[in-house]
């Protein structure tokens, strides 16, 4: 099945949202990341769900996925005893475009083993980054939860969450957890 | 429906809109008369641009005689914002309607005001480069202009970033602590210093440079090198974690992530982009 931008956001409006509430992982090496780093920072920089110049987040939605993440990049490095820093978003996600769900599979006409081709030097947009282009664009979601590819690898079941900056809005919110109850950093922006 | 005869980029889209609160229908018409193959229109007043999810490649802003300097003013923001959100580059073009009854002074002194206002808002677009003043003589004139910001904004999909983009890590001072050896007393990075860290020889260096090796031994920290071996660089910031030795190992190993091609093989050719963003994401975590 061939897709494009168009069918894909004609699919979309097709599609149940679901709601997340809970706290997602990221696992960093530990840097000396200064005194005030900007855990939501988005450099607009390709990744699995979005082409160049989509404004997103990527978290693991458990800590063990997280972990799995971490390690496929590290494998072989010789890195995996070494300490991390591990930080926290808290989201409420009232739009979530769930491709764990076969349903929805389905209902975009896109096959699971599809969601793990690699990305990296395809030479166009992948039907993931197609995916992601759609949601940011139409706004009707604000974030993808999709399987891990490394905990597919893994032979372990697993999610990750991509939430695209431009589409949080309230009562939707993303609050990087910090030392105290205030959040170090907070979706939506406010201008 | 993507019209095959541009598969290059697909559609451009053209975002046509005025500072006035209503966008006239026959303004819009006199505008674009007939059909502009290869571009996708939109027609909005200012106020709802702030809620448009899709950036278009090209917003253009009609201006006429009637056009009332507060509300040029309040729209630039919006523009601004839009500019600054876009995916790719994107053009904003002021293009000035004056009606042909009025006369030519007339004209030229109210295009000069419009003019002289767009000056002095310019320095808030994010792409001042790509903010242009146009007198619209006709839809020959629009499509001339249209279809030459095409060709640039082809150019783009064609030609290699000249520069890596930017990443979160080049404010973190422990990651650019970690090559700070790659550079010489002046802060350009060395090719010398990189060929060492990389583990492979000046030559072959050169070669991947598209430069002779006496050129780079000549002056192995030419300004001329900078962007090149600014890929180069970002590269090595994964030293920032792990050994010299760990890093020149990893450098040639298979990596599933690049299609069981050895980093070191997309550094020889023109992917450097896409191992620079595979040390982005293992440096900051994100899973991929």
């Amino acid at each position: 099945m061939k897709h494009d931008l168009a069918s894909l956001k004609a699919a979309l409006a097709t599609v149940p949202a679901v709601k997340i509430k809970t706290k997602l992982t990221r696992l960093v090496p530990q840097l000396d990341l200064g005194t005030s780093p900007d855990w939501l920072f988005t450099s607009g920089k390709p990744n699995r769900y979005n082409p160049a110049g989509v404004n997103c987040v990527y978290f693991a939605e458990l800590r063990e996925v997280a972990q799995v993440e971490y390690d496929a990049y590290w494998k072989g490095t010789g890195r995996g005893n070494q300490p991390v820093t591990t930080y926290y978003g808290e989201v409420v996600l009232d739009r979530v475009l769930d491709l764990t769900d076969l349903t929805t599979l389905k209902a975009l006409k896109v096959e699971a083993k599809d969601l793990l081709k690699n990305w990296r030097r395809a030479k166009k947009s992948t039907l993931t980054q197609l995916l992601g282009q759609s949601v940011n664009e139409t706004g009707l979601f604000s974030a993808i939860r999709y399987p891990s590819k490394a905990a597919a690898l893994s032979s372990k079941a697993g999610a990750n969450i991509v939430i695209f900056r431009d589409c949080v809005r309230a009562p939707d919110s993303v609050r990087i957890l910090g030392p105290t109850n205030a959040p170090l950093h907070v979706w939506p922006l406010t201008r | 429906m993507v019209d095959i005869k541009f598969t290059l980029s697909g559609m451009k889209t053209l975002l046509i809109t005025t500072p006035e609160v209503k966008i006239k229908a026959k303004a819009f018409r006199e505008l674009v008369p007939e059909k502009l193959e290869g571009w996708r229109i939109e027609a909005l007043p200012s106020w709802p641009l702030d809620r448009k999810a899709t950036i278009p490649d090209v917003t253009l802003v009609q201006l006429g005689d009637d056009t009332q300097s507060a509300d040029l003013k309040a729209m630039i923001p919006w523009l601004v914002h839009l500019q600054a959100k876009a995916p790719r580059r994107s053009y904003v073009i002021f293009s000035f309607n004056a009606e042909t009854k009025t006369n030519v002074r007339v004209e030229e002194a109210l295009f000069r005001e419009v003019a002289e206002q767009i000056n002095h808002e310019l320095s808030s677009f994010p792409d001042p480069d790509r903010v242009n003043l146009f007198f619209n003589q006709g839809s020959f004139a629009l499509k001339t202009v249209l279809s030459h910001i095409r060709a640039k904004l082809d150019l783009e999909y064609k030609v290699p970033p000249q520069l890596p983009r930017t990443s979160p890590l080049d404010r973190v001072k422990e990651v650019l602590r970690s090559t700070e050896d790659l550079r010489v007393a002046n802060g350009n990075l060395s090719a010398e210093s990189i060929a060492k860290a990389f583990g492979v020889s000046l030559s072959q260096l050169a070669d991947w440079l598209g430069r002779t090796r006496q050129a780079l031994n000549k002056t192995p920290d030419a300004d001329s090198l900078q962007n090149q071996l600014s890929f180069f660089e970002r590269v090595a910031r994964l030293r920032a974690v792990i050994p010299s030795d760990g890093f020149q190992k990893w450098l040639r190993i298979p990596n599933p992530e690049l299609d069981d091609k050895t980093p070191l093989d997309l550094l020889a050719n023109t992917e450097r982009q896409v191992v620079a963003d595979l040390v982005d994401d293992m440096l900051t975590g994100a899973p991929a």
